[in-house]
Parts: structure tokens; C-alpha cells; sequence
């Protein structure tokens, strides 16, 4: 009971984070965006990386919006919607 | 952590066009049934597909969800009121003031914006919330792949 108590008070709390633990999970982020992905040989800031995440993900999120728009579209009329599920059910 | 629950993309994109597609067959049977405008309806089954379809439960994939089924129930959309709740929680959590927290990272200003952005991420501190965005991004990309595919003429598919 007693060592219990002291291992859990010796451990530190979630709120240690290390910089390099940031660092690393800012380069995993920087591989996934396609607009500054290969430039890992320049030194890109967090900021910078941060920044282009945004706006990636505010993309995204607009292509989602505009597809969703496009396909409700093609909902409406049913011939098309059958075609466009079946091809895709094909395709897989 | 990191490298088993990283999506893997081909059993990812499969899981999600199945859901989405019986997602889709459903809209079309009850076509009229609630007062959402259909592009709407369509965002939801998308957005809701890609959330179940990733197999590991995430942050992001359960605040989806949660705000899908509150749209359920309530027609509006965002519903102010649970910031104040959020608000408290996230004080409980970290015995501290949200603003405060958010703005301990003196040069990550910006993950304030990219908190917006990424579903549940208020609550999130700085190394699940950075890890959460690399695998919303992944699957949003894959989601928004998929629904590409809806228009390209069947002569001009690629089979990845």
C-alpha cells in the first residue's frame, strides 16, 4: 500500500512533455502535407507546419463539403445513383 | 503508440465505401424523412462512415460521432451550450484554466486553430492533439479520395 503510494508519487504527471517528443510528432505532421512534405532538407518551423496543417485540413474539409454537395446531386437522380453504386461495388 | 494504430489505408478505404455506400442506400429509402437538405445528409454519412470505419477508437472518431448523434436530436448544428461544459471538464481534467493551457506552448499559437479543426480537439493536450491530426488528415484524405472516385468516368479509374 505504502510503496504504492510512493511509486505513484516519484512518477511524473502527464505534464512532462519534452520538446523532442513535439518535434517528432511536427515532422510526422510535415510528411503528411503535400505542400511541404519533401522539403525536409530545409528547416521548416513548427509554425510554419502548424500553419500549412490548417490549412490542409480547412481544404479538405471543403472538398468534403463540395463532393457531399455533388453527390447529393447525383442522388436526386436515381439512374445516375444506381450507375455510380454499382460501378463503385464493382470496382472493389 | 503511434505506429500500431496508424490507419492502414487499403482495409481503411474498403471499411469506409462499404459504409458509406449502405449509408447511401439508406438516404435514398428514406429520402424525405428528416428536414436536413440532402448534401447535408450525404456530409454526415460520410463523415460518419470514416469515423466507424477506423478500427481503433480515437479521440477524433468518438467526437465525431458524438456530434453526429447530438445533430440527431437537435436540428442546430453546433450547439453553443457545450462549451461551458467542455470548459469546466477540461479545468477538472487539468486543474487550470483551458485558456491558459492552450497557450502554454509559447510558439504553438497556432494548435489554438488547429484545435478548431480537428473533431475534439479542445480537450485534448498538445502530444494527442498533434497525434490525432496526423491520423485525422490521413483519414479525411482517404474519405475524400473516395468520394472523388464517384465522379471519374469508369474508362478513366485506376485501380491502386
Amino acid at each position: 500500500m505504502s510503496s504504492r503510494r510512493s511509486r505513484s508519487s516519484r512518477q511524473p504527471g502527464p505534464s512532462r512533455i519534452t520538446d523532442d517528443q513535439i518535434n517528432d510528432l511536427v515532422s510526422k505532421l510535415q510528411q503528411l502535407l503535400p505542400e511541404i512534405h519533401d522539403m525536409r532538407s530545409k528547416k521548416v518551423s513548427s509554425a510554419r507546419v502548424l500553419q500549412e496543417t490548417c490549412n490542409y485540413i480547412r481544404n479538405l474539409h471543403k472538398e468534403v463539403d463540395d463532393l457531399s454537395e455533388r453527390l447529393s446531386g447525383l442522388l436526386e437522380t436515381t439512374d445516375a445513383s444506381q450507375a455510380a453504386i454499382i460501378r463503385n461495388l464493382l470496382m472493389q | 503508440m503511434t505506429a500500431q494504430q496508424s490507419p492502414n489505408p487499403s482495409s481503411l478505404r474498403t471499411r469506409f465505401t462499404y459504409r458509406f455506400l449502405r449509408a447511401l442506400k439508406e438516404l435514398n429509402k428514406h429520402r424525405s424523412a428528416t428536414s436536413w437538405p440532402s448534401y447535408r445528409r450525404v456530409k454526415v454519412a460520410a463523415d460518419a462512415s470514416m469515423a466507424g470505419a477506423v478500427k481503433s477508437r480515437r479521440a477524433w472518431t468518438r467526437a465525431v460521432l458524438r456530434k453526429i448523434r447530438r445533430g440527431h436530436r437537435s436540428p442546430r448544428w453546433h450547439r453553443p451550450l457545450a462549451t461551458r461544459e467542455l470548459r469546466r471538464k477540461i479545468r477538472k481534467k487539468h486543474g487550470g484554466n483551458p485558456r491558459k493551457l492552450r497557450g502554454s506552448h509559447g510558439e504553438f499559437g497556432q494548435t489554438n486553430e488547429l484545435r478548431k479543426l480537428v473533431p475534439g480537439g479542445e480537450s485534448m493536450e498538445i502530444t494527442s492533439l498533434l497525434g490525432e491530426t496526423a491520423h485525422y488528415i490521413k483519414c479525411l484524405s482517404t474519405q475524400v479520395h473516395r468520394q472523388r472516385e464517384y465522379f471519374v468516368p469508369p474508362d478513366q479509374l485506376t485501380f491502386q
